[in-house]
């Protein structure tokens, strides 16, 4: 079983994400910070970290934790870097993930770029 | 050139005004040269009058002065050989007596008319004929007991008009030429000086609401024109820095918003996967009201930040004592307080405070702190409210014993947004407004708000508002 691990510090969002991964029968584990990620990270094997980013201005600590996860793990591995920022915009924050997901582009994309990810791995 | 340039303007005036002086200049020159040359003439007739007269005087002397050698002296003297000069004598009346062989009746008759303009000494007259001009002097002769007679002396002022004539060619000619000269170079300088205008309205021209870096670039200009372009280059920074707050500020807005969004459809998305029980549709709706609820809060609290801010004349101000609207206050706080075992403590004046002031977001302000306040603070701990009153200000502090505030994060906490992630502690977020809010209200009331904190030990908000005798 895929185990993957859900980096977001909005409760209800991780909450969206965990009922939709483990009803298609991945194993879900929860992180609230990048702090309690890169714990996580350390003792578990993960195939894929769904990855909240926030711009630098709202937040500069945020991403640069988010940087530094990406650097560390992504050769263990799979990012799928989540924002509400567009993918544009993302994609200037963060490079070298596998795949970037807009939070409002609906929970049927994610699905797809989280199995097309998994595939391909 | 358009006529209404300031170019043109500058190099007409310019001209005109170098015009006058040098039509002045050269006037004065010209009559000066006039005089002078008439005068020395008119010097040289004198003295060539006088040795006519000495002459016949000479001549009188050795021929003896009866009527026939006075005529025989006479013309004698007066045709000389080679002389150009026409020399008329006359008789004490005006009669003729005797001209030089060069001059015609007519001249002669001409010449005597004007010794009758003559008084006493010595007359000088222009005088035209057969289209020459001839300066003419008058004496008188006298010659032992021979009395009363005229000697008349003209001379070419041929010599005289041609010098005037070609200095007044040569001012006619200059004049123009050292006008045209000077309007190009005015030209030339004017542009020179207006160079930065054209540069900054080539740069307004550059300027638009996608890019608005452009300055201005001009070097090496006057002290004036220095201070024009400063000022426009200052403008249009300010103008750069005021879009990008406002495209930052809405794109912030636009993704505030989004999540609450992505919430909604996220849930309902969910929810419609498979069929499920009324009870588990009811809560995925109740959430959903939650994040819309959150939504409105988030639109409702900006909408009055604006009018905070840019129409503060829209809120109505009206008298009222601080201190019993503070003690209200404090007892609503008591109760929140008392639902997560928090003391409220107050500390207050005795005598009423008055102030002028907008009660309902007063309120507002002063309860957005206390949330926070009760929000931060954890079980069993207190806040602290005072209110105090010196030198015509009123100052409201409210002091928590919650996590406090990072230092790095002081200066930003009353940007608008600003909620610190606080995961892993049970604290709802809020949606980063209140504290702008509670900062505008004070500014509102030509107030303001300060907050001092210690990382785990606590914060105290403070709001100072002018009293109703300040206002």
């Amino acid at each position: 079983m895929k185990k993957i691990l859900i980096v977001d510090d909005v409760k209800r969002i991780r909450g969206i994400y965990v009922k939709l991964l483990t009803a298609e029968g991945f194993e879900v584990i929860e992180a609230s910070s990048a702090g309690e990620a890169q714990e996580i990270l350390k003792r578990e094997r993960i195939d894929l970290i769904l990855l909240d980013i926030k711009m630098p201005e709202a937040n500069g600590n945020m991403v640069n934790i988010s940087y530094e996860i990406v650097k560390l793990f992504r050769k263990k591995c799979k990012v799928i870097v989540t924002s509400v920022y567009s993918l544009g915009e993302q994609k200037q924050i963060v490079t070298e993930v596998s795949d970037y997901y807009d939070k409002s582009q609906g929970i049927d994309i994610l699905l797809a770029k989280v199995r097309k990810v998994l595939k391909d791995g | 050139m358009r006529f209404n340039s300031i170019k043109f303007k500058i190099s007409i005036l310019y001209t005109a005004i170098l015009g006058v002086i040098l039509i002045i200049y050269s006037g004065i020159l010209f009559l000066s040269l006039h005089y002078t040359l008439y005068h020395d003439l008119d010097q040289e007739l004198r003295v060539k009058a006088q040795e006519i007269g000495k002459m016949i005087g000479s001549y009188l002397d050795v021929l003896g002065d009866d009527q026939q050698s006075f005529i025989l002296a006479v013309k004698r003297v007066i045709n000389p050989e080679g002389a150009d000069d026409y020399i008329n004598f006359l008789g004490p009346r005006g009669e003729f007596v005797i001209n030089s062989s060069n001059m015609p009746p007519e001249l002669s008759h001409l010449f005597s008319k004007g010794i009758k303009r003559r008084r006493d000494g010595v007359l000088f007259e222009n005088i035209r004929f057969d289209r020459r001009n001839l300066r003419v002097i008058t004496v008188p002769f006298t010659y032992r007991d021979q009395t009363g007679f005229i000697i008349q002396v003209g001379t070419s002022l041929k010599p005289i008009i041609h010098i005037l004539q070609s200095r007044l060619l040569y001012i006619a000619v200059t004049i123009p030429v050292i006008l045209v000269f000077a309007m190009f170079l005015g030209r030339l300088l004017v542009t020179r000086i207006l160079q930065p205008v054209v540069e900054i309205t080539k740069a307004a021209q550059d300027i638009t609401y996608e890019d608005l870096s452009t300055r201005v670039k001009a070097k090496d200009v006057d002290v004036e024109m220095r201070c024009l372009v400063d000022a426009f280059n200052e403008m249009i920074s300010r103008l750069e820095k005021s879009f990008e707050y406002i495209a930052e500020f809405s794109s912030q807005v636009a993704h505030e918003l989004k999540t609450p969004l992505a919430i909604i459809r996220g849930e309902s998305e969910i929810a419609l996967r498979r069929e499920r029980d009324p009870e588990e549709y009811k809560e995925v709706i109740r959430g959903n009201l939650e994040e819309v609820q959150r939504m409105l809060k988030t639109v409702e609290d900006l909408l009055l930040l604006t009018r905070l801010d840019y129409r503060p004349e829209n809120f109505k101000f009206e008298q009222f004592d601080l201190l019993k609207f503070f003690s209200e206050i404090y007892e609503q706080s008591k109760i929140l307080a008392s639902a997560k075992n928090i003391t409220a403590n107050i500390s207050m004046p005795e005598s009423p405070i008055d102030i002028k002031g907008n009660r309902l977001h007063l309120r507002r302000a002063l309860f957005n702190l206390i949330d926070n306040a009760l929000k931060f603070t954890p079980q069993n701990g207190k806040i602290d409210m005072a209110l105090r009153c010196e030198d015509g200000k009123a100052t409201i502090s409210i002091s928590d014993t919650g996590v406090g505030i990072a230092e790095e994060d002081l200066p930003k906490i009353f940007d608008r947004f600003f909620h610190k992630d606080r995961t892993g502690e049970d604290i709802e977020p809020g949606n980063g407004l209140g504290l702008s809010i509670a900062q505008s209200v004070a500014q509102l009331h030509r107030g303001d708000i300060k907050v001092k904190s210690l990382l785990g030990k606590g914060s105290t908000f403070t709001i100072t508002l002018p009293t109703a005798y300040l206002l």
